[in-house]
């Protein structure tokens, strides 16, 4: 285990980000951000590193060195820019990574944001902010960013959601008060406990950061457990109907047979 | 070094005690244990005080994670720990934890008081 970026005071939350092109040191390297909400600061610094020695944090700048309690970040690689949940001014913030100090509310009040995730631009398509409200009741709302409004997609079932990842049309919410993983469909069609299970062995775990690989899909999984559940649920409600169709087809049968 | 899978996995900090890395499967639903770190853990023993300046236990608190790739299919997850209630001298600490899937590899590097 190595020291690699010294003299922080209490990190929270992280992004990393890939610049594909541009000058610069580290351009087409890995960049990683944090908020220290003891240091009021948003940092950053490029990953270095070469073969097989762990990438460790190069020269730490501060992005930010006036923003308190940013429990929230979030990056848009396409326009790049970066998004941030300012629980001490009850706002989400965003501003261009070129110009950080050009910072623009996307949407407030927010009484408690924890957490933030983006939905990137998509041709025509507008992007999207996730965020978690964890004020009592807690939620998970989206906001538009081409300025069409907001929409809350989760209320009920979240205890204290800490933990927000869009990928792939959905958003995953990692929520340490009851103890479980979530999907939450991108426009809220549905929504699935990922853990701990509905039965069966489980662990107690509290969740606080969740990552994975940009290819990993839980709405597959999620979308056959609610179609199957949906199914028997619509088996259930539509056997007589079913068997209705069923004799009808018979009688039909024996009459031209 | 521990194989981990990196494929259909969401990996996630585990506020417990000692605090975890886990991985959850979405195959399988279910969760394994990638690392979990105390404060005898040797790099973090070697590099603070079990207990803060003033006598208080110092707690280890993992928060938010990042998992990345790098331009030789090195996976890496990054995480910070936000110590609460110590002096404000904290710094990010990396080290090498498992390996993945064929051909990548998965490291931690995580930020805990230094």
């Amino acid at each position: 285990m190595d020291v690699v970026a010294p003299g922080l005071s209490s990190p929270e939350a992280l992004v990393a980000w890939k610049p594909l092109s541009g000058g610069g040191a580290g351009a087409g390297g890995l960049r990683l951000y944090w908020s220290d909400v003891g240091a009021n600061r948003i940092d950053t610094c490029f990953l270095e590193g070469s073969g097989d020695t762990l990438l460790k944090c190069g020269e730490v700048t501060a992005l930010r060195s006036d923003v308190p309690a940013v429990t929230g970040l979030a990056l848009d690689p396409a326009s790049q820019t970066l998004y941030w949940a300012d629980s001490n001014q009850m706002r989400l913030q965003a501003a261009p990574l070129n110009d950080p100090a050009a910072e623009t509310t996307v949407v407030e009040p927010v009484r408690l944001p924890t957490a933030i995730a983006v939905q990137p631009s998509m041709g025509k398509f507008s992007g999207a902010v996730f965020f978690i409200d964890q004020a009592t009741p807690a939620t998970l709302s989206k906001v538009w960013l081409n300025g069409s409004g907001t929409r809350e997609l989760m209320s009920g079932g979240l205890s204290q959601p800490r933990a927000a990842v869009y990928q792939l049309g959905a958003c995953y919410v990692a929520d340490p008060g009851t103890g479980s993983l979530l999907v939450i469909e991108e426009h809220g069609a549905y929504t699935s406990v990922l853990y701990p299970p509905a039965e069966g062995p489980r662990i107690p775990i509290r969740p606080r950061g969740i990552a994975m690989r940009d290819d990993v899909d839980g709405r597959l999984g999620s979308a056959y457990g609610s179609l199957a559940s949906a199914a028997s649920h619509s088996q259930a409600a539509h056997t007589p109907w079913l068997l209705l169709a069923l004799a009808v087809g018979w009688l039909r049968g024996q009459r031209y047979a | 070094m521990s194989s981990v899978q990196i494929t259909d996995t969401i990996f996630f900090t585990d506020d417990v005690d000692p605090p975890a890395i886990r991985a959850f499967n979405l195959g399988t639903r279910q969760i394994s244990l990638v690392l979990s770190y105390t404060m005898e853990t040797p790099a973090i023993r070697e590099g603070i005080s079990p207990l803060h300046p003033d006598g208080y236990n110092r707690t280890l608190r993992p928060r938010s994670m990042v998992f990345v790739e790098d331009s030789n299919d090195r996976a890496a997850l990054y995480w910070a720990d936000a110590c609460t209630h110590v002096e404000k001298r904290q710094a990010l600490i990396g080290r090498g934890c498992a390996w993945a899937a064929p051909g990548l590899r998965l490291a931690g590097v995580w930020a805990v008081p230094g």
